[in-house]
């Protein structure tokens, strides 16, 4: 086990080396750069701000440069946002979107649960066909729909909840509504399909038989065999929910990283790009390690190579 | 197995720990905060005047939204007051030589946000600063006019405490407009040596000498609080000012609507027909003019009377109509805005109009006729030619659109070339287009600032054209000290623009903004700042 763990750590970094490296060289190929602007400041000015971030020598120096300094442990400073240093910013945002990625997550696996095995248990009941029409709608259209659908009828119809900003819970409850929209129905619907696949088996039958209680078979017996497609889910989808969704953010005006990750590529902020491609990389990866682990944990039969 | 259900427990609970310490954390700083100042925990007012700002140092800013944003927290010498003239702000009273060349501003009393004394020491720091190249300012070049001392810094002097001095090396007409932009505000020379670049990161360090000062910065919000210390402050009625910084339109206009902001720059053109009338939409015709710019260096486009073709039978009426916005279509290059030789003439009534804007019918015939007299009559043998325009921005692709549209009905076929917008700056840069929809906004209210980007040496040239002639024209306009002779320059440059078709003029810009009927006292300068700081809220 720990010589796995070990193997997948490794293999980790490389793929985040990787993705470091293929980042890096990308950027050049997209046209425009960090200091052009409607009003662009005149070439002497632009070459004095290249001089002064490095960006005037030859691409493999730059690199170099890079590499070296992020062993250090030394992401930059941002190009657009001179003030900031590139960690300082994925801190801040990733404080603000971790906070409600994490609100959402719980509330996508409790309510995504529930759901799933009220469907399964209610097969082919109306509450069964109603849970299936709410997480087909929920995995079908689109997030950034849903989000301005709610936000016309919540806000602005029934101006019930706030639009902009974190300042109080109440401004909490439609981003984090939004965010766990997708995962809610997606858990909903792997759970309703595995849990059917589960109730049907033959050592239900035996604990029915035995005389358990239906909240017992279901929630000791039925339901673990059927986590095992949700926990694969749960991995990259905590991975991608950490780390901020852009139309969400951007719409409730929630300063998070997946607003500065749009930001700082529509202006060119090659630094900040890399340093939220990095960190990005590196949750997922570590997601995918933490999933496997679990598995293996949960279903001991599976074998780690 | 009895690991299982450990680890199973363990697990969210950690995640749900996490989520907590993080939230309680938050709150406690906030607390900490607030205790300080007011007792109540909602803002006076909250505003949309724009995105992020990237920076708030005063010479790193060169976008209008941001610039509206730092005069919440920075005053300069002078200031436009509502009905559009420059007051004094800083400066109590100048004078200014009789040769126009040196101008001398006495400051009024007044103190910076830590209680020290605004002086003209402030101000001279802060326009060396400006204009050291190491700093890169982008907008340095406004202070271009100014004349250089022989180590190259600029000739400005702080005479004493009160007095500050500006030596000109051309009599430009228009030096006091200069004096309200946002590079000229003073800055604290003690300030910015201790801290560096991080002087302008967070309130504390932030000492400014406006009707503001600031309170908290985070990436979508400024609070600001308003400064005790500042000269006019009886006239400052709101106490807590938040900024909400956004970039979605749509999010913004919703907020208004449910009066949880006062006021918005954002208004979505697919909505400004519901606006329409109401007395909380503000049209502020701005300083700009909207272009098709063609590229001289195109192949495509080197007859021209093809030039003449798409210009003519662009429909300039229905492009109002669809912009509720700019309710003026264009007949030349320089908008109704801009000043002839003395501020009571226009320039546009003098230069009079290149075309009919509103004569639809005829401007298609003489379209038709210049493509026949091109060897092109309905299009025939031409090239599919590509637009260029802006994929951010829904309005261009509604203006791009409509061009395609018209432009079919005398055989010209349009490829619209949807690009992000650094990629299209970068494209115009490197004339790496054919045509491209193109706007230009006036620095200050003179129609040279319109004209000096057509000079083959600037770096962003929408049309590319190396003509000495031209080139011989803006150079003399820029210098001469005879205001007549300038006009009859520019008017002079307008002609060769207009009459050989390089640019295609569509409608001078203006600008929407959305104020509750609650707010008084709010109004845009002639450069299309918002001026929210004499705001004032009724019930």
């Amino acid at each position: 086990m720990l010589k796995y763990i070990i193997r997948r750590l490794f293999l980790g970094l490389f793929t985040v080396f990787a993705v470091t490296t293929i980042t890096f060289f990308l950027l050049f190929l997209v046209p425009g750069g960090p200091f052009l602007a409607e009003k662009a400041p005149s070439e002497e000015v632009i070459a004095e701000l290249n001089a002064r971030y490095g960006l005037d020598k030859p691409r493999v120096v730059q690199y170099k440069n890079y590499m070296v300094n992020l062993l250090k442990g030394d992401f930059g400073v941002s190009l657009k946002r001179r003030e900031y240093t590139v960690k300082e910013i994925i801190m801040s945002g990733f404080v603000v979107s971790a906070r409600l990625g994490v609100l959402a997550i719980l509330i996508a696996v409790i309510f995504g649960m529930i759901g799933g095995v009220l469907a399964a248990y209610y097969h082919g009941k109306f509450l069964d066909n109603l849970l299936v029409l709410f997480s087909t709608w929920g995995v079908a259209v689109p997030s950034f729909i849903t989000t301005i659908v709610f936000l016309l009828f919540f806000c602005v119809k029934l101006s019930i909840f706030p639009i902009m900003g974190l300042f109080s819970p109440l401004h909490y409850v439609l981003p984090v509504t939004c965010l766990a929209f997708y995962p809610t129905a997606y858990i909903m619907r792997l759970v309703r399909i595995s849990m059917l696949d589960v109730l049907g088996q033959d050592y239900i039958r035996t604990a029915r038989a035995k005389g358990l209680s239906t909240f017992k078979i279901i929630f000791k017996h039925a339901l673990r065999n059927a986590l095992l497609p949700v926990i694969t889910y749960l991995g990259p989808t905590l991975a991608w929910i950490l780390i901020g969704n852009f139309v969400i953010e951007k719409v409730f005006n929630i300063p998070g990283i997946g607003m500065a990750l749009i930001s700082a590529t529509l202006g060119r902020d090659y630094p900040l790009i890399m340093g939220i491609t990095i960190f990005l990389a590196f949750i997922i990866v570590l997601m995918n390690i933490l999933v496997d682990i679990l598995y293996k944990i949960i279903d001991p039969r599976i074998r780690l190579v | 197995m009895k690991k299982v259900k450990w680890l199973c427990f363990i697990m969210p609970l950690c995640l749900l720990a996490c989520c907590l310490v993080g939230c309680l954390e938050r709150k406690g700083e906030l607390k900490n905060e607030r205790a300080e100042e007011k007792t109540k925990n909602e803002p006076d007012a909250t505003v949309i005047l724009g995105p992020q700002m990237e920076n708030m140092d005063p010479i790193a800013i060169h976008i209008d939204f941001e610039m509206s944003m730092l005069f919440l927290f920075f005053e300069g010498l002078m200031k436009f007051a509502p009905d559009g003239k420059i007051i004094p702000a800083m400066a109590e009273t100048y004078d200014v030589s009789d040769d126009g060349m040196t101008y001398t501003f006495h400051l009024r009393p007044s103190a910076w946000s830590d209680g020290k004394p605004v002086t003209a020491f402030d101000f001279a720091y802060a326009w060396q600063r400006a204009a050291t190249p190491k700093e890169a300012a982008p907008l340095a070049n406004l202070l271009d006019d100014v004349a250089r001392n022989q180590d190259g810094s600029l000739a400005v002097k702080a005479v004493d405490e009160k007095t500050f001095e500006v030596k000109l090396a051309t009599p430009i007409p228009y030096f006091l407009d200069i004096c309200t932009s946002s590079v000229t505000v003073p800055l604290r020379e003690d300030i910015i040596e201790k801290y560096g670049n991080a002087w302008s990161k967070e309130g504390s360090t932030y000492v400014c000498n406006g009707p503001f000062m600031l309170e908290k910065r985070t990436p979508t919000t400024l609070d600001a609080l308003k400064n005790e210390l500042y000269w006019d402050k009886d006239n400052i009625k709101v106490n807590w000012l938040r900024a909400n910084l956004t970039m979605d339109d749509k999010a913004a206009e919703a907020a208004f609507r449910r009066n949880e902001v006062l006021i918005s720059v954002w208004v979505p053109s697919e909505s400004l027909d519901a606006w329409y009338g109401t007395p909380e939409l503000n049209l502020v015709d701005l300083m700009g003019t909207i272009c098709v710019a063609f590229n001289s260096q195109a192949k495509e486009l080197q007859n021209p009377l093809i030039r003449k073709a798409i210009t003519l039978a662009i429909n300039r009426k229905e492009l109002v109509d669809l912009f509720k916005l700019s309710q003026q279509p264009a007949s030349g290059y320089i908008g109704f805005v801009f000043p002839d030789v003395t501020r009571d003439k226009k320039f546009r009534e003098v230069g009079g109009d290149y075309f009919n804007p509103l004569d639809v019918e005829g401007n298609l015939e003489q379209a038709k006729e210049a493509l026949v007299e091109s060897g092109h009559p309905n299009g025939k043998g031409l090239k599919t030619l590509d637009l260029m325009m802006i994929a951010e921005n829904s309005s261009h692709k509604q203006l791009a659109e409509k061009i395609q549209e018209d432009l079919t009905k005398i055989g010209i076929k349009i490829n619209m070339v949807s690009v992000d917008s650094v990629t299209s700056w970068a494209n115009i840069r490197k004339g790496n287009y054919v045509m491209t929809r193109w706007g230009w906004a006036a620095d200050f209210p003179h129609a040279l600032s319109m004209f000096t980007i057509f000079h083959s040496k600037s770096d962003s040239n929408p049309i590319h054209l190396k003509d000495l002639k031209l080139d011989g024209l803006i150079e003399r306009a820029r210098i001469t000290s005879n205001q007549e002779e300038c006009m009859d320059l520019l008017h002079e440059i307008e002609d060769i623009l207009i009459k050989n078709y390089y640019i295609s003029p569509l409608f001078y810009g203006k600008k929407a903004f959305l104020a509750s009927t609650k707010v008084k006292g709010v109004y845009a300068t002639p450069a299309g700042l918002l001026d929210v700081t004499r705001m004032q809220i009724s019930n």
